[in-house]
């Protein structure tokens, strides 16, 4: 859907508009022209755009100002008051000031605006690279694009390092493989074939062997204890029946020393006085149940069995004797056990080492195992080596596992590490492709970006200073740095060259301006708003024509363009039907600014030959007023007949050629030659065809009524009708509407074949003088 | 407005897709993330298995 068109726009307290200005736009025309001489408010006009699109007024900045927002306002008024609204065919937008901020109604109607002022035409050409790409931006920031690449180089990185990390660890575990490879003897064909086969043998004969042998030691071990635990223990039993035997010969002393009747009836004694503790006052004798003597009987008992003083030792003696008695039998009997156990153990032995379970590869002990015990410590001493031999083996058995553990664990790690080493190969030209196929599109997408802008550069600077070899205008980002964008062309030879070092301000001017167009264009130009306020400052002459043909031709695409200019021939030949452009133009004047009316429009500017036609639709008409502007459009039409066919003219100071100068100079093959074709720009059709001799011819015929009724006072004029003049206008009218089309102006370009205008409304044939 | 990412990125994903480093499937889906800068090395590594996977198992 296109953008809706102008209809006006107000401007209220902004800058020069001390009284609300309304700048209405003509209906069908995209491209207004705003003239001005310099203090009319062209800038505030410009201004007004900025602040509407963009919330700016722009041409306060770079002036030193600081925050420039104070001066928007005019004189007398606050930001408050600041607003200006755009009416378009889809509604009305406005922009104002409110606390500082800008506020927008009917926002989706906010226009988008670019404006390029005088003073900022250098600003993309004289930027720091930095700066330059900031403006570039827009078009050739893929920031976030070369986000994700950064992820897809960091993943070629990583998977690098992956795939070197898998395969140094595949020639450590190669390497690890050879060397257990030679410490087995270097057996099989090679160190991974004979791996291989390692460590799918069965471990179990290891585990039965290992057991085996520490069967046979702990056997062994049993027996080699039994010989100081029987010698102990004989010492024990010796130990023992010496004291037996000292305890015998302590009560034999003792019984030997007392009265052998003493000893006879001490049993008897000593029954009495268990049975007197019992019965403390008897009444008779126990024995004899006498109860003569009864009396102190039991006292006589105590009396006589303590009347040797030898009882207690003989007692003490006796219970002695027989506590060593007991130790003897006891300390034998562990002898005993000691010793059954020792041979039960050496057969068991004995028993094993002839056994079928022991490797037969294996060393055992000199057999029988002596049948005294005694002798085994000599025995033992001897099959000492060979009992450390079987912790060697056992040893082995362990090591051999671990061994072929580790060696299991090295082809593991090998496989792994080789099946990822192989997963990385593949996946590594794959992640690296990707990688490059974004950095490649990426480039290819800023440099064409950049290349497009820099030929479409080339080209409007080319239709501005044609053959002048200063188009190759080149745009690249520098490799180097970031976001820095260089400039450069070809001057004298010398390629990469910086325009700011070689080109005249005026060359530099065109480009600031071609490089600016360049970019707008690229920027949805149909739904932007361009806004050009006085670029054409320092062109020379000869370069302004070309200018405003270039603008013309190539702002017809955005949705619509202001120019304002102080550049006065460009109204002068707007007026004259010279520069008109290749689109319908509303052009219009700004009227002198004053405190008391702000800025004012001065009125359209009308072609002469409008003003002709209204001047011969007047009813009354004003025949010396008719032929003297008839006139001069002749003189005009003739100038441009007789300049684009290169017609001879009476050669006079200054070129001041009359009017039958010109008339006479349009003659022979070309007069006859001469016709224009009108067209219908819309269906592009041929609408009609004049030949221009009748018409030129008759004008010379009534020539001299434009010198006599419109050029001087002259009594020869009161014998002439005023009907001539009439006539004369109206014959200029149809030469005029042949060659010259209100909106198009004069057919100027150079088809080929014949001259047309910018709209192809007009066409002039031929295209060259006939000879 | 497509901004200069997305112009990018729509270039890009059916480049892939051609070379055969993206699936179709996955190049729409990640289009929107190659634009936005979210694509991170673990989803580069996922679509870029899932093509070699799938034109592996042809």
């Amino acid at each position: 859907m296109s953008a809706p068109s102008l209809i006006s726009v107000l401007i209220e307290n902004l800058r020069g508009s001390v009284r609300p200005f309304k700048l209405p736009f003509e209906k069908g025309k995209k491209l207004t022209i705003i003239y001005g001489e310099n203090g009319t408010g062209k800038s505030t006009v410009s201004d007004a755009f900025d602040f509407l699109g963009n919330g700016n007024v722009g041409s306060l900045d770079r002036r030193g100002l600081g925050s420039t927002q104070r001066f928007w306002p005019s004189i007398g008024k606050t930001a408050g008051d600041v607003k200006v609204t755009l009416e378009t065919t889809a509604g009305q937008c406005s922009v104002k000031i409110v606390k500082n901020d800008v506020a927008v109604t009917n926002t989706p109607l906010r226009p988008k605006v670019a404006v390029l002022r005088r003073s900022e035409i250098l600003g993309l050409i004289e930027a720091k690279p930095a700066d330059r790409y900031a403006q570039i931006s827009r078009f050739v920031d893929v920031s976030e694009v070369e986000a994700s690449e950064a992820a897809i180089r960091k993943l070629v990185l990583d998977k690098t390092a992956e795939y070197d990390t898998a395969t140094t660890r595949v020639a450590e575990n190669r390497g690890e493989i050879e060397r257990f490879w030679k410490q087995a003897g270097s057996p099989s064909s090679n160190a991974r074939a004979w791996a291989e086969l390692e460590v799918q043998k069965d471990e179990s004969h290891l585990d039965a062997r290992k057991a085996a042998i520490d069967r046979l030691i702990a056997a062994w071990d049993r027996v080699v204890a039994h010989p100081q635990k029987v010698a102990g223990l004989s010492g024990q039993l010796e130990a023992a029946q010496a004291g037996q035997h000292e305890a015998d010969k302590e009560l034999e002393a003792i019984t030997a020393s007392v009265a052998s009747d003493y000893l006879a009836v001490l049993d008897l004694l000593k029954a009495a006085q268990t049975h007197f503790l019992q019965h403390p006052n008897p009444i008779v004798c126990p024995l004899c149940e006498s109860s003569e003597k009864v009396a102190g009987l039991a006292e006589e008992v105590e009396r006589r069995i303590q009347s040797q003083g030898a009882y207690n030792k003989l007692e003490a003696a006796r219970h002695a004797a027989a506590t060593k008695a007991t130790a003897v039998r006891s300390a034998k009997q562990r002898a005993d056990d000691a010793l059954s156990n020792a041979m039960a153990d050496a057969v068991a032995l004995s028993n094993y080492c002839n056994g079928s379970e022991l490797p037969s590869d294996l060393d055992i002990p000199a057999l029988p195992v002596p049948e005294d015990v005694t002798q085994w410590g000599e025995w033992i001493i001897e099959n000492r080596p060979t009992r450390a031999n079987w912790g060697i083996a056992s040893d082995a058995c362990v090591a051999d596992k671990k061994f072929i553990s580790t060696l299991r664990t090295s082809i593991a790690a090998l496989k792994e590490n080789e099946g990822r080493a192989r997963e990385l190969e593949a996946l590594l030209p794959h992640i690296k492709a990707t990688a490059e196929l974004v950095a490649r599109e990426r480039k290819k997408f800023t440099d064409d970006i950049l290349s497009a802008i820099s030929l479409r550069v080339g080209e409007l600077y080319e239709a501005v200073h044609p053959g002048e070899g200063l188009n190759k205008i080149v745009l690249a980002l520098d490799a180097g740095k970031r976001a820095s964008l260089e400039i450069a062309t070809e001057f004298g030879g010398k390629k990469d060259a910086p325009p700011q070092a070689y080109f005249s301000d005026s060359h530099l001017d065109t480009l600031g301006l071609c490089v600016f167009v360049a970019l707008a264009e690229r920027d949805a130009p149909q739904d932007r708003l361009l806004v050009l306020d006085d670029v054409l400052g320092s062109v020379d002459e000869p370069h302004v024509e070309r200018i405003i043909g270039l603008l013309y031709e190539t702002l017809q695409k955005f949705r619509h363009t202001i120019i304002t200019t102080h550049y006065r021939p460009w109204r002068e030949k707007f007026r004259w039907g010279v520069l008109k452009p290749d689109q319908p133009c509303h052009f219009v004047e700004l009227g002198a600014w004053a405190f008391d009316k702000g800025i004012s429009l001065s009125g359209a500017i009308i072609p002469e030959i409008a003003r002709l036609k209204i001047l011969l639709v007047d009813p009354n008409p004003d025949v010396q007023a008719i032929t003297s502007k008839a006139g001069v459009i002749l003189e005009a039409l003739l100038d441009f007949l007789t300049l684009q066919y290169g017609c001879a003219v009476p050669r006079r100071q200054g070129n001041a050629y009359v009017l039958s100068d010109l008339l006479g100079a349009v003659n022979g093959k070309l007069l006859m030659a001469l016709k224009t074709e009108a067209l219908d720009s819309a269906a592009g059709q041929v609408v009609a065809t004049i030949q221009l001799k009748p018409v030129l011819d008759e004008l010379a015929e009534i020539a001299q009524a434009r010198n006599v009724l419109g050029a001087h006072f002259n009594s020869l004029a009161f014998d002439l009708y005023p009907p001539d003049g009439i006539r004369f206008a109206k014959l200029v009218e149809t030469l005029s509407d042949a060659l010259v089309c209100p909106d198009h102006g004069r057919p100027m370009k150079d088809t080929g074949s014949y001259w047309r205008n910018g709209g192809d409304t007009r066409r002039l044939h031929p295209l060259k003088k006939p000879s | 407005m497509t901004t200069p990412s997305e112009s990018l990125a729509n270039l890009i994903a059916p480049r892939l897709v051609k070379e055969k480093l993206f699936l179709e499937e996955d190049a729409l889906n990640y289009t929107a993330k190659i634009a936005s800068g979210a694509m991170k090395p673990e989803d580069w590594l996922l679509a870029i298995e899932k093509a070699m996977n799938k034109d592996g198992a042809k």
